[in-house]
């Protein structure tokens, strides 16, 4: 750990709603939205970590945080071995000249009304740079000469000085971005999604701009992106967010070679290649969306959607059928099994039991459940069709998962580990397995 | 293989601005076949929008289809068309160029439909979705019923002042009926919505990206079209959700026998879906064959820059080969006479600057591209020296 | 700060529709009264008694008669009075010269309406921005009085507060009078101050809520965030980035709000607080009793009312159309 550059303690990042002059009056309680929820990670000297995940899951907001660019509700940032939440001005100061940021948008990133000489030359305005003069030009025409030099580092003419950012295409803007994080000579570079705005053949262009310039400078990344053929072609380690928090780190190899975790596997089976095989790869694709952050899951936040929640002991129930199980139960514990439209719908005759019709139009798939599980999903339907919730809930009760108790985390200390009961836990996550009432089924950890 | 459905020759559509003529589509050939998926791939500003767009006559000013015909194979219109306008009609095909604006009209729905890459903006935020899908439906119903007025059937009742009242002083009298409800619904199952009866009765806004694009896809099936036009339809999705959109797709093309025109920026999208694939830069389909022909026996080096430009997931790779330079503008007074891409290409020949046609290509008989390379091999004592198109890049840096 | 775009967008919507220029061409007409006024008048505005000696009654416009009666003898006789040629307008039931005062009244107003509105601008846009940049407990502060501002009507709250501060009139000498080139003509401009005043003061609420607007979204854009990552001052940001970028919809709104404040003005003039009588308001309330015989002392002040709203709501549109960042016209369609 002595060669981290950043180490990241416990990061806790929550957005409030319904936090206005107004709710306070009122007494409304604010709601917390976990954007970005107890991370925990460190990038080596000259490394590139990635961090990948699907929009919303908070992996940009990490990214500010650990600039400050956003004040982080809890949790440390270690830079070079000391806390950026408890900087004072001049150190803070200092870190700035260290850190940079790359944006995604080449078009709101750079000041309209700025020539991109202007632009450039920021950093070296608020930082005095240089601090020492002892050459024979002034500062302004070193300036100058500064911005010039980093223009055509990153592959545009020094000639444009003038021009501003509305005249250059987007892949030139992003050049200028680039430009302008490098202006202090930084150690440490967040790049935002720097290539998701841009087009594949200047995105290939920026990538190996990005490439030469860590080599040549000696920098450290931290790359954003959502886009796992980036993350992998230039991340020495990757770590996967899901919901706020991260679900798998590893080195790069490991992770798109040997994935743990079943959202990474998911994650990397969702992408298509760019292969002539590729209408013949079978994805299993994930189901259903990512759940809201103001109110994510118990335990395993992935546990909605994951395609191998485990199953409680000697329910002996198919894993496609368990999970129907689980949203059927999620409905009614939400109380979300509206009747009306159903009965209007179907138009069905007396004869027919409504539970049943209820059950083939709420389960998508043309699975049917075997016994005892089909009688108990009819009973409990019966039961909420008679608004008697409590019985409903009851008598679904036993499917329980061990998912939904216990919150998995990532084992300390390992190379490459992964936030799922499915992988080895560390020793708090067992002990709470072992307390919690519901026992995972046999053949499972 | 099955007979063409829709043949595109010489389409150009341009946009008259004030600085000039953009040619956004420059005078593209290419025809689809019954069933098949057929994408066009391209990066911004390749004009692969816009062909969508003109396919679908929604073209709008300042742009406008200035030449080139649009075949489309349907014996029924070509039968109702014949007399009325000979011109148009060959055979089975009709050339949709050729006929009234009111005729193009009716295709929308049962013939032509399309989705966009933003399903939030494609719908009204203050109807449910179900209701909006089943108006689709109802305009296609009411359209077949009578397939030479759909303007009138639907004026008559949606667009009259008292229709409007009832509607909006009753919300229960609208517009559709109980039966294109209960097909909205079916729809709706079929694109994988979960619960359709009861997502039917929620708002745009209760639904994520994910859902929403296949409520669209819903929407776009309602006139049970012929070619469905998909632009850029995952663009806006996670992989996730992008993946389960696609396996739609694919279903939809199995088992109905849909045809799809796939417009994408997206090679592995291509990759996944596709049986032949164009090319398109400048307003031109540079190159075009099944997917084979374009993913392993590529000649125009555009096609090889776009395939060298991503970073392949399976085997880490050292330096990516990206196109070096910019996508050109598209406006005729900046264009050159050769070849579009000789300003970017690594092997421009001296006879570059004059325009390659499009020559046959190896792999299938389908494959062609517009580059020399497809006759003979790279000659470097014939290579445009390095130099050769710098004061012309300059010029389009100034645009 | 006006790029070669915003150059040619206002070119291109102003050579595309004919409303940009009847703003303009009326525009200037009204800044060319309002600035020669005393070159330009045929008497002294102030001045009074000029009345058809016959009768005793006041001109009326030139090509105009009426008929009214005297009482000559104890009796009551018809005359008819007929125009004068130097009072082109008339004159109004003082005597004073309608035309003078038209162009006077012109000055009055051109000069309340831009003072009152950029004296508004100085206060609402830093608070706005200021609101609208930081965010949170400053924002609601800044944002409930304002709110309580807007929650009076305009008018109300504009007699209020003069009710409190007097009508206070400030005496400005004219430069045009003392450099020798009119003579005759009053040597003072009265500029109603607390018109002015009061006008900023109920308008300056609406540059508060555009400039937060702006800054609360640029608070946001990336090249904000950049410039936060290597470390420039909140100050140095708001006056850099944040400002300059938030002109554009100020800048429209400052002209709309000139339209607000010549009309606030005329209404002040014409309930008689506005502490000059040399304004528009004030001549139409002159008026307004002899209306439907001597029609023209209220008519003329009313349509100069009407010209300059109107030229000022043209312009704004015409700077909206051509401001917008996300409108480059030339590219339009493209």
């Amino acid at each position: 750990m002595t060669n981290s550059l950043v180490e990241v303690r416990n990061l806790q990042k929550y957005f409030y709603e319904q936090d206005s002059l107004v709710d306070r009056l009122l007494r409304t309680d604010p709601v917390a939205v976990k954007a970005v929820d107890g991370l925990e990670f460190e990038i080596e000297q000259g490394e590139t970590l990635g961090l990948v995940g699907e929009s919303g899951c908070g992996k940009s907001t990490t990214g500010e945080t650990v600039l400050r660019l956003q004040e982080a509700t809890e949790g440390e940032v270690y830079f070079d071995g000391s806390n950026i939440y408890d900087m004072n001005r001049t150190e803070l100061k200092e870190f700035r000249r260290r850190a940079a940021i790359v944006f995604q948008d080449p078009f709101s990133s750079l000041d309209p009304r700025m020539t991109i000489g202007e632009t450039v030359k920021q950093p070296l305005d608020v930082h005095d740079w240089p601090q020492d003069n002892n050459h024979d030009t002034s500062k302004d025409e070193q300036k100058t000469e500064r911005v010039k030099d980093l223009l055509n580092r990153v592959g545009l003419s020094g000639d444009q000085f003038d021009r501003y950012p509305h005249e250059f295409s987007g892949g030139q803007r992003q050049r200028i971005g680039i430009a302008r994080a490098l202006a202090l000579d930084p150690d440490f570079v967040v790049l935002d999604e720097p290539t998701s705005a841009l087009d594949v053949s200047v995105q290939a262009q920026i990538l190996n701009l990005l490439d030469d310039l860590q080599s040549e400078f000696g920098l450290t990344y931290l790359l954003i992106s959502h886009d796992l053929s980036v993350i992998r072609h230039i991340c020495d380690r990757v770590a996967v967010m899901y919901l706020g928090e991260i679900v798998e780190v590893a080195s790069s190899q490991d992770i798109f070679s040997d994935p743990q975790h079943p959202y990474t596997k998911a994650l990397l089976e969702s992408v298509p290649r760019v292969t002539i095989t590729e209408r013949e790869r079978d994805i299993k694709t994930l189901s259903g969306d990512v759940p809201s952050p103001r109110n994510p899951p118990s335990g395993c936040r992935f546990r909605t959607r994951c395609p191998s929640v485990i199953p409680p002991a000697n329910s002996n129930i198919e894993q496609e059928a368990y999970r129907e199980l689980l949203s059927i139960r999620n409905r009614i514990r939400s109380r979300d099994i509206d009747l009306s439209d159903t009965q209007e719908f179907l138009e069905m005759d007396e004869t027919e039991d409504l539970a049943d019709r209820v059950i083939e139009t709420m389960v998508t798939t043309e699975l049917t459940f075997s016994e005892p599980h089909r009688s108990r999903v009819r009973e409990a339907i019966a039961a909420a069709l008679e608004d008697d919730w409590e019985e409903a809930e009851s008598l679904l009760s036993e499917y329980e998962s061990i998912c939904e108790h216990v919150s998995p985390a990532l084992q300390e200390g390992r190379d490459h580990c992964a936030a799922c009961h499915l992988v080895e836990q560390p020793p708090a996550v067992v002990d709470a397995v072992a307390d919690s009432p519901v026992s995972p089924q046999d053949g499972y950890e | 293989m099955s007979e063409p459905i829709l043949k595109i020759s010489d389409l150009s559509t341009s946009f008259f601005t004030n600085e000039g003529q953009i040619n956004a589509v420059d005078s593209i050939s290419l025809s689809i076949d019954q069933g098949e998926v057929f994408g066009i791939v391209g990066e911004s500003g390749s004009g692969k929008s816009v062909t969508a767009l003109s396919l679908m006559d929604l073209v709008e000013s300042p742009g406008e289809i200035t030449s080139g015909s649009i075949s489309y194979r349907n014996a029924e219109l070509a039968d109702t068309l014949r007399e009325e306008y000979p011109d148009a009609v060959d055979g089975a095909f009709v050339d949709i160029l050729s006929v009234p604006e009111s005729v193009r009209r009716s295709l929308r729905g049962p013939s032509f439909s399309m989705i966009f890459q933003d399903p939030e903006s494609s719908f009204n935020p203050s109807v449910t979705v179900g209701e909006q899908v089943a108006e689709a439906v109802e305009v296609q119903r009411r359209a077949r019923s009578n397939p030479r007025s759909t303007h009138a059937k639907t004026r008559g009742v949606e667009y009259s002042l008292s229709g409007y009242l009832t509607s909006a002083v009753l919300p229960s009298k609208r517009f559709v009926t109980t039966e294109s409800k209960e097909r909205a619904i079916e729809l709706l199952e079929m694109v994988g919505i979960p619960d359709p009866i009861k997502r039917a009765n929620e708002y745009p806004h209760q639904y994520s990206g994910g859902m929403l694009q296949r409520a669209m896809i819903a929407q776009a099936l309602a006139g049970e079209p012929d070619i469905l036009i998909a632009d850029e339809p995952t663009t806006a999705l996670d992989v996730t959700i992008q993946a389960q959109v696609l396996d739609i797709l694919s279903e939809l093309q199995e088992d109905v026998g849909m045809t799809i025109l796939l417009i994408t920026h997206n090679l592995g999208v291509v990759a996944r879906m596709c049986d032949r694939v164009g090319v398109m830069y400048a307003g031109e389909i540079v190159e075009q064959g099944t997917l084979e022909d374009i993913f392993e026996h590529n000649i125009h080096p555009y096609t090889a820059g776009l395939m060298g430009s991503i970073p392949a997931l399976d085997n880490v790779g050292g330096r990516l080969h990206p196109i070096e330079g910019n996508v050109p503008s598209l406006l005729d007074s900046e264009m050159r006479d050769g070849c579009y891409f000789a300003d970017r290409c690594p092997k421009a020949m001296e006879e570059c600057l004059t325009k390659p046609q499009a020559f046959d290509g190896p792999g299938s008989e389908d494959h062609a591209a517009m580059c020399y390379l497809a006759t003979h091999e790279y000659e470097e004592e014939q290579a445009l020296p390095d130099t050769y198109f710098d004061s012309s890049t300059e010029v389009m840096t100034d645009d | 700060m006006i790029s070669d775009r915003v150059k040619s967008n206002l070119k291109q919507s102003l050579s595309e529709s004919i409303l940009p220029k009847i703003g303009l061409v009326l525009f200037i007409v009204i800044i060319f009264m309002a600035l020669f006024a005393p070159v330009l008048a045929t008497h002294d505005p102030t001045s009074t008694g000029y009345f058809d000696p016959e009768s005793g009654s006041a001109y009326p416009p030139l090509g105009h008669s009426y008929d009214t009666e005297i009482a000559v003898d104890g009796e009551f006789t018809a005359v008819t009075v007929e125009a004068n040629s130097t009072h082109l307008l008339g004159t109004n039931t003082v005597g004073q010269d309608v035309y003078s005062r038209l162009l006077y009244g012109a000055r009055v107003s051109v000069i309340v309406g831009i003072s009152a509105t950029l004296l508004a601008m100085l206060i609402g846009v830093p608070i706005g921005l200021l609101a609208g940049y930081y965010g949170g407990r400053v924002d609601d502060g800044l944002m409930r009085v304002a709110d309580t501002m807007l929650a009076f009507p305009a008018l109300v709250l504009a007699l209020a507060l003069i009710g409190v501060f007097g009508e206070r009139p400030i005496e400005i000498p004219d430069p045009i009078v003392m450099a020798g080139f009119a003579d005759g003509m009053p040597e003072t401009i009265p500029i109603p101050g607390t018109v002015t005043i009061v006008g900023a003061l109920v308008i300056w609420v609406w540059f508060a809520r555009v400039a937060r607007g702006e800054a609360m979204s640029l608070r946001n854009a990336e090249y904000v965030k950049a410039a936060k990552s290597f470390g420039t001052s909140n100050t140095r940001i708001l006056l850099k980035h944040v400002l300059p970028n938030s002109m554009t919809p100020i800048i429209v709104l400052a002209t709309i709000q000139v339209a607000v404040i010549i009309l606030l003005e005329a209404s002040l003039a014409y309930l008689g607080f506005s502490g000059t009588t040399l304004s528009w308001g004030y001549e139409i309330e002159r008026g307004q009793d002899y209306l439907r015989r001597r029609p023209w002392v209220s008519i003329f002040p009313g349509i100069g009312i009407m010209l300059a709203v109107i030229s000022v709501n043209l312009l704004g549109d015409w700077f909206r159309d051509a401001l917008d960042p996300n409108i480059d016209q030339s590219k339009r369609g493209a």
